[in-house]
């Protein structure tokens, strides 16, 4: 095997790239990346885990459908987050996710036992924290911090502003500030 | 008030990379709170990107799908702009356009042959079209009759409105150049 044929030292746009001429195989790898950084990002906006899974296989399948509208002069995760982001806000209206055919089978642990095992987990806790706050908070951090996004492609993602964009990474780092236990202002 | 603005300025700081002005790093070096926020917005990158394998981790592995349906197939990549350049009407659109040009570049270049006794007889036809009418004067005074027809309705219109206004409102409406007198 050589090493183009590899395709986990491959980056994110490359395999985009090819699962749009039609690799299977790249896509499958980045579905196999992404899986649970979508998770992380919907599990915050949504009820249940069980809608977060269903929303994860969804937004894939509708990658998978729509690879070939991937254009390679963006990056593939803001690509990725928008439509994800779209999919996410049209559920969240309709609350019901429909079974799009694909079957999602747990290999591990079930995913209500996550915060349970986290709590005693002190390297993640400041995401557990950030999931505490508003689902839009959560959504900026994440992608800013998480898939370091420019400011400016999270309004993509987002479908925002920038300004908006910035007030809501603002108010996400004040509110977790506060949770952290920020003291008060003393000073006038 | 000034711990909020600080604070804004310190977020923008980490989104924009911006500076802070001076008398808000005077204020947050004073201000306990403001100083912890700066030093929590500054720690926030690291310690939230350094936290995302973690709390992934804490995320069970949920294997999708094998492979996609087999009836779904992914969507074809779009034609490029010029493939899509490249059909069937643009091409005849452009062929037109050619010949066109073709064409009036020929009857230009044709005009180049005329003869002397063509060129006078072209001449006299423009003079034709463009000259004054002899009658000029009949054709002047008529739309200048026309516009005053217009004034003098527009006269009357203004004098019956104010005829109107003055039995009605037992009012007295003066020109304003009338008043000084």
């Amino acid at each position: 095997m050589t090493d183009s044929d590899r395709v986990e030292i491959k980056t994110d746009e490359d395999l985009a790239r090819e699962a749009r001429a039609g690799s299977r195989r790249s896509f499958e790898e980045l579905a196999l990346r992404y899986r649970r950084r979508l998770f992380a990002f919907f599990r915050p906006r949504l009820g249940s885990d069980q809608d977060a899974e269903d929303l994860v296989q969804e937004t894939l399948l509708k990658l998978y459908r729509n690879i070939g509208s991937y254009d390679p002069a963006f990056r593939f995760s803001t690509w990725l987050y928008t439509a994800a982001g779209r999919l996410a806000i049209s559920t969240y209206r309709k609350r019901s996710t429909a079974a799009a055919g694909l079957k999602i089978v747990a290999e591990s642990e079930p995913v209500g036992q996550i915060e349970a095992e986290n709590e005693g987990n002190d390297s993640a806790r400041l995401w557990e924290l950030a999931g505490t706050l508003h689902r839009n908070y959560f959504r900026a951090l994440w992608l800013r911090y998480a898939e370091e996004m420019s400011v400016d492609d999270i309004a993509m993602a987002m479908n925002k502003s920038r300004v908006a964009v910035r007030i809501l990474l603002h108010r996400a780092r004040t509110n977790l500030a506060k949770k952290e236990g920020e003291k008060r202002c003393s000073v006038i | 008030m000034l711990c909020h603005l600080t604070r804004w300025l310190i977020s923008r700081t980490a989104d924009t990379g911006k500076k802070m002005p001076p008398w808000a790093g005077r204020h947050a070096e004073r201000c306990e709170a403001c100083r912890a926020f700066a030093s929590f917005s500054r720690a926030l990158p690291s310690r939230l990107s350094g936290e995302v394998p973690a709390f992934l981790a804490g995320i069970p592995d949920v294997r999708l799908f094998r492979t996609p349906p087999e009836s779904i197939e992914p969507a074809a990549p779009r034609p490029s702009r010029f493939r899509s350049f490249l059909r069937p009407l643009p091409i005849a659109a452009l062929v037109l356009a050619l010949a066109g040009g073709v064409f009036l570049l020929r009857g230009l270049r044709s005009g180049a042959d005329l003869t002397p006794e063509k060129a006078r007889a072209a001449m006299a036809g423009l003079r034709r079209v463009t000259a004054i009418p002899d009658d000029w004067p009949v054709v002047l005074t008529a739309a200048e009759s026309s516009l005053e027809q217009e004034r003098l309705l527009l006269e009357n219109s203004a004098r019956s409105a104010y005829a109107f206004l003055q039995d009605r409102l037992n009012i007295t409406v003066e020109r304003k150049d009338s008043r000084s007198t």
